[in-house]
């Protein structure tokens, strides 16, 4: 258990009020709790990748960061043409 | 202890202590707009400081370049997303993202429609 681990668990923490926002509130509410758990996790992916010292592990972080972009375009527009 | 794993850890502290305060901000404020504000620092401060860490250990080989890259992606697509959170929040509430006779800075209604018109 190295340094990065007890960062990423203590960063995993940071996803319960994500979820909470997610799960109550107006939907444009919850489309930001979902931004934020997509940032979020991507740190946690960039983190468990030093922890277990595997440099390739850090394309799984990095290809979240651009599909959590991607997506959260795609609910901005779904939110703002259809509901 | 060398100054490296100082850095780090204080680096590391640094950043998921910012990331855990946008979290709890993002639950506790009211309304889309004051939220938000708190996914600004958790994609800079934070994630500066989580990068910065990885690179302080790794210096800039692949690792080290690859957490620079995810940091540039976050601080770019934040802005982005962001922006279209918002207009898609205002459209939802008001069905046009334009502003209205009664807001902030607006004297009466517009005679002619606004430049470029709306686009839905």
């Amino acid at each position: 258990m190295n340094v990065w681990m007890v960062a990423t668990i203590a960063l995993l923490a940071g996803l319960i009020p994500c979820g909470v926002t997610c799960l109550r509130g107006d939907v444009a509410d919850r489309l930001v709790g979902l931004e934020l758990a997509g940032a979020v996790v991507t740190l946690v992916l960039l983190l468990l990748a030093e922890a277990f010292g595997r440099a390739i592990y850090t394309d799984i972080a990095l290809a979240l960061a651009l599909l959590s972009l991607a997506g959260g375009l795609v609910f901005a527009r779904f939110l703002e043409r259809f509901l | 202890m060398s100054p490296r794993t100082v850095a780090v850890a204080a680096l590391l502290t640094v950043g998921v202590g910012v990331e855990l305060a946008c979290c709890l901000g993002v639950l506790l404020m009211r309304g889309v707009y004051d939220k938000l504000h708190f996914t600004g620092p958790a994609t800079t401060i934070g994630s500066l400081a989580i990068a910065l860490a990885v690179i302080v250990e790794e210096s800039f080989s692949q690792a080290g370049l690859k957490a620079l890259l995810v940091f540039l992606t976050l601080l770019v697509s934040n802005p982005v997303l962001t922006h279209a959170t918002a207009r898609a929040a205002r459209v939802h509430q008001l069905g046009t993202w334009q502003p209205e006779a009664g807001d902030a800075g607006q004297t009466a209604a517009p005679d002619r429609p606004a430049p470029g018109g709306p686009d839905r």
